[in-house]
């Protein structure tokens, strides 16, 4: 331990921190002096001052806020809660970390020596260094597995462990986390708003940065192809949404330059593993999973397994692709072999453990022991089997408290108890100054080409309001984790790392069925909500100049937006309210939620844009509701303005196309004879030509003279104008002439050829009533969408389980 | 006893199927009162790929996949065995002692038993589970007791087919005592292992007789499960709770597991396909 330093000038931002007397405090020794290696940071943050950070921390939360982050809970939809960072970061010096780093490199070679033999020759299980129930009880245990060489050679690629500081200073480990492990994509955001936000102090700090971890990730990730070493494809699998980590998948799969896939992207054909793309299938050579494993595969692993593909583990068993971590690593989450780890680790390595275990028993062992003494105990599932949180025995009221013993009697196997310990302590924003809050954090390491690399960092967490609730799920905070050094910092970018020269591709490479499925949505849903907010704006526009029209428009309604007629503000019901379909909220959630499934083929920007139209929308319609909607309708615009001039026209971008063309054709299809008729003469004109975006041009044609032929062609059957019915038709014609031919193929054009046929000989003077032409228009477009579907987006079908057996007896 | 077992299984779809991942657990499996002569598996349509694995617990199990639209799919396994049964215990053990020593298994008999006295995909462990075993078991030795557990089952559970279904959990069956041959066989292993016994599925064939003075139906045989309790320096012994008898000369054995879940005969996905039929015919014939 460093010897305190002389007491430098007290800094004023830290004026009203004061830790609790008797705990540890990552950043003051107990007299209150700083600790050496927070210094720099903290005279950073303090030359801000307190305003300072404020200022400066708005535009790091706009980052937060623009890039959509938060931590979905299951159960609770795919909006999920935003994730709430602290401005403060926690600082650990390099030589401390240096003890960090030694000591989860250990745990990684003993897991996997553990992993090694409980899949293979058992030798431990043999000779009582593994209890059989640690072994045999444990879910994660996969049998099938026995069978399957892991990837790459070994079981364990990627490991996270959680640690904490106790009152003396000594670090714990207090899980092992041994699938995939979350939040790694959570920690390079993170670094990303902190940096944004406070760039000299990050600078002036010294710290080391992540993405040589990332670096040395993707660079195992290619090497332990079973084949196309040179070039490999790798692929993200993340679990359908909702679920806690889709966003940081999304993240990671953007940072890494991995496409993100779902089990149904993936189909296994003559035991090898391939991509569904749009117009191929393409062959996977490794996949970074994000699944949890026994959901993996429902052929040989769980049967309801609804994240997985069938026959991948088959696929991994013939070496044909390697997963990482490979299928049954979860045995290593156990939380019997974190409470042996030292005796584990003196058998199995001949080492003394460096960096010791959370004291924790095994209920199995002495249950009666556990069961007199619970308040001492946080008691965890020994096996980690969902996401259910540790129960504070010293916390649970006595009728709590029986009902868990009676749990914990009734299966030991199942239950530890963990020392509790209170964890060191460190500064937290509050509006009034810092905070001393308990901190836990999580650590990463992954095999390189000689060992284990560690991230120079983490995802570090404070409880929120609520005692030990650190889990996000329960309104934690999380924290940057600064790895500083004194000496030289190295800079990797993960640009460098890849080989020298790459062949040059057009297009923007595989498109997955399902994102094209979710393109074409976010196409219709974009110019719906478009449609809707023009709707909403020109009846408020009537209704403020009294202009008689608001009602023929009010009438319209319910045939335009059909969900909107079951409630009685019909208006409202058309922005604000959530719960109605056809509302400008609702279509913009939905909007978001395709956005957020194909994440990685839109822009920044637009993903910005689709994320702070939703916050735009009022609770309620009120005053200033026209200047509202006139932002939505300009930023809906924006984000047809990136579709258009920010994405390669590509097969992804011509679903994306399709669907917004679709819509519009579809909306002018329905706008035309509901307003024409329900008037009768021609007083709607303007509001026509408005909803229609096309008065300009209208104007520039044939000045203020309204009449209806003219207002016709225009809309109908002008191919020049891009709010036109005929420019859409021309528009959709191109697009499936783009659409890419390989085992599928377009759907025959002959329909819409002879509608624009049609169209090209109609004379706007002669439609007496466009009803007609406009309900032919509709029809063969619903044709067109529907063999649209079935032809490229149906093999996002599910595999689905067949029935099993009969049987009976005698 | 020789037998030959015809075990066809044929599903037909309504529209075609472009894609089915299988994975079959049909072949009978040698036992130490079991010997398996003869055995295949015939598939139609072709598969495109084809595994036959040894799974974890020595069963053979085969994968296989079928690509390109069809619209019926046949699996056929044939199987010759001689069956003898196995020499009876000449000792037993208190069930109390034997699971105290399953917890620290002292050679690789018990270690490799131990692997079935855990909770499993479809055998949890409860209390209630446990108070039914204990009624059973008494203070007996472990055969003695595990004969009792079984002949309670047949005595107090109706076999009724129409009463569970195949995702009824035990401890449904535990309250609503009834079943099939199946469920019982999870029962009674869920109820031992809550004591600490080693208790192991067994799916397989049994031999049986038409009503007198008819002739024996083809293709009415079905697939059968029971159970096996582990005996210290002795071995599995066999119990069928559904017919109340220690399996001797009529069981023929195809696979061990923890559960069904672990051997279930047949398992597939597919893509496509509509709604599917799926029909089972078995015949145990004995031969010799």
């Amino acid at each position: 331990m460093p010897i305190p330093a002389p007491a430098p000038a007290p800094l004023a931002l830290l004026s009203d921190y004061h830790p609790v007397p008797g705990g540890w405090d990552e950043c003051l020794w107990p007299a209150g002096t700083i600790r050496d290696h927070w210094r720099d940071t903290l005279i950073g943050l303090n030359a801000l001052g307190h305003n300072g950070i404020e200022d400066r921390w708005q535009d790091g939360e706009r980052a937060l806020r623009d890039n959509g982050v938060t931590y979905a809970i299951v159960g609770e939809g795919s909006d999920g809660r935003p994730w709430n960072v602290d401005r403060i970061p926690l600082v650990i010096g390099e030589d401390e970390w240096g003890f960090i780093q030694t000591g989860i490199i250990q745990r990684a070679r003993l897991l996997e020596e553990l992993l090694h033999d409980c899949y293979g020759p058992r030798r431990l299980l043999a000779d009582g260094t593994l209890s059989p129930g640690s072994v045999f009880a444990h879910p994660g245990y996969l049998r099938p597995c026995l069978s399957v060489p892991p990837g790459g050679g070994h079981h364990l690629h990627l490991l996270a462990i959680d640690l904490l500081r106790t009152e003396n200073g000594q670090w714990m480990v207090t899980n092992h986390r041994c699938q995939s492990p979350t939040g790694l994509g959570y920690a390079l955001e993170n670094r990303v708003v902190l940096n944004r936000a406070f760039p000299r102090v990050f600078n002036s700090s010294r710290v080391l940065r992540l993405a040589g971890f990332f670096s040395d990730l993707l660079q195992h990730l290619r090497s332990v192809a079973p084949r196309n070493r040179d070039n490999p494809r790798i692929v993200v699998l993340t679990p359908p949404p909702p679920h806690p980590s889709s966003f940081e998948n999304a993240y990671l799969a953007r940072y890494l330059d991995l496409p993100l896939v779902r089990g149904e992207d993936l189909t296994v054909r003559s035991d090898g593993v391939f991509l569904k793309t749009l117009d191929d299938l393409v062959p996977v050579d490794v996949i970074l999973r994000r699944v949890d494993d026994h959901s993996a595969d429902p052929l040989e692993l769980d049967s309801a397994g609804k994240a997985g593909t069938a026959g991948l583990l088959h696929a991994a068993r013939r070496e044909q692709v390697a997963i990482v971590n490979p299928f049954g690593c979860s045995l290593a989450e156990n939380a019997v072999w974190l409470g042996n780890a030292e005796s584990l680790c003196q058998r199995v390595l001949g080492e003394d453990l460096t960096m010791p275990s959370a004291e924790t028993r095994w209920a199995a062992d002495d249950v009666d022991g556990l069961c007199k003494d619970i308040s001492r105990y946080v008691i965890k599932r020994a096996f980690r089997v969902g996401e259910r949180s540790p129960m504070h025995g010293g916390s649970l009221n006595p009728e709590q408290r029986a009902r868990l013993v009676a749990e914990i009697r009734a299966t030991p196997h199942a239950f530890v108890g963990q020392i509790h310990h209170d964890a060191s302590t460190m500064p937290c924003w509050s509006p009034s100054g810092l905070v001393p809050r308990p901190v836990v954090m999580r650590a990463f390491a992954v095999r390189n080409g000689t060992g284990w690399s560690v991230m120079p960092g983490g995802l570090a967490r404070v409880a929120g309001n609520e005692k030990h609730a650190f889990a996000m799920q329960r309104g934690g905070v999380a924290k940057d984790l600064w790895v500083t050094t004194a000496g030289t910092i190295p800079r990797t970018s993960l640009l460098t790392s890849a080989r020298a020269e790459l062949p040059v591709i057009r297009g923007s490479g595989q498109v997955t069925s399902r994102v094209g499925d979710h393109l074409y949505w976010f196409g219709r849903y974009a110019e719906r909500a478009e449609a809707s907010a023009r709707l909403a704006r020109a009846i408020l526009v009537c209704q403020e100049s009294e202009n008689g029209n608001a009602d023929v428009l009010l009438r319209a309604l319910p045939v335009l937006r059909r969900a909107v007629a079951n409630h009685s503000n019909r208006l409202n019901a058309l922005v604000a309210d959530g719960n109605c379909i056809d509302s400008v909220r609702q279509l913009l959630t939905e909007l978001q939620r395709t956005a957020l499934t194909a994440r990685d083929r839109l822009s920044d920007d637009t993903w910005r844009m689709v994320n702070r139209l939703l916050t735009m929308v009022p609770d309620q319609l009120g005053d200033g509701a026209v200047t509202v909607l006139d932002d939505i309708v300009a930023g809906l615009v924006s984000i047809a303005g990136f579709a258009k001039e920010n994405t390669v026209h590509g097969p992804a971008w011509l679903f994306l196309e399709l669907g917004r063309r679709i819509e519009r054709a579809n909306h002018i299809c329905a706008l035309v004879p509901a307003l024409l008729d329900s008037a009768g003469d021609d007083e709607t004109l303007p509001e026509l030509l408005r909803l229609a975006d096309s008065m300009i041009t209208y104007r520039s044609r044939y000045l203020t003279h309204l009449q209806r032929s003219a207002v016709l062609d225009l809309l109908l059957l002008d191919p020049g104008n891009p709010r036109g019915l005929r420019f859409q038709l021309d528009a959709i014609l191109t697009a499936l002439s783009k659409l890419p031919t390989g085992a599928t193929t377009p759907p025959p054009r002959a329909s819409l050829d002879r509608l624009i046929a049609l169209f090209t000989s109609t004379e706007a003077g002669a439609i007496t009533d466009p009803g007609a032409l406009l309900a032919d228009t509709t029809i063969t477009l619903q044709g067109l969408a529907d063999e649209l579907g079935s032809r490229y987006l149906s093999h996002t079908a599910m595999s689905r389980q067949l029935g099993r057996t009969s049987e009976w007896s005698t | 006893m020789k037998y030959r077992i015809n075990h066809v299984t044929t599903y037909r779809y309504t529209s075609p199927v472009v894609l089915s991942h299988n994975l079959v657990h049909l072949a009978l499996r040698d036992t130490p009162g079991q010997r398996v002569t003869t055995s295949t598996l015939t598939i139609q349509p072709e598969p495109s790929s084809c595994t036959p694995i040894t799974d974890a617990f020595g069963n053979r199990q085969t994968l296989f996949a079928i690509q390109g639209a069809h619209r019926e799919l046949q699996v056929a396994a044939i199987g010759e065995a001689t069956v003898t049964g196995v020499t009876p215990p000449t000792h037993d053990h208190p069930w109390v002692e034997v699971a105290k020593r399953l917890q620290k298994p002292p050679n690789a008999y018990d270690l490799a038993a131990a692997e079935f006295a855990f909770a499993s995909p479809l055998c949890p462990i409860s209390p209630d589970l446990k108070k039914f075993a204990l009624d059973c078991l008494r203070k007996d030795d472990v055969i003695v007791g595990a004969t009792r557990l079984s002949s309670t089952i047949h005595r107090d559970w109706r076999y009724d087919p129409a009463a569970t279904t195949i995702s009824t959990p035990v401890s449904e069956v535990l309250q609503q005592r009834a079943g099939v041959c199946q469920d019982f066989a999870h029962l009674a292993i869920s109820a031992l292992r809550s004591c600490g016994l080693a208790a192991r599925y067994v799916s397989g064939y049994l031999e049986t007789d038409p009503p007198p003075g008819t002739v024996k139906l083809r293709g009415a045989d079905a697939s059968h499960a029971w159970f096996q309790i582990y005996l210290p320096d002795y071995g599995w012994y066999d119990l069928d709770p559904t017919n109340d008898c220690h399996p001797e000369a009529r069981h023929i054995t195809c696979a061990y597991g923890r559960d069904f879940s672990d051997v279930s005969p047949t398992r597939g996905l597919i893509l496509g396909g509509g709604r599917a039929d799926i029909s089972v015919m078995v015949d145990v014939d004995r031969i010799g």
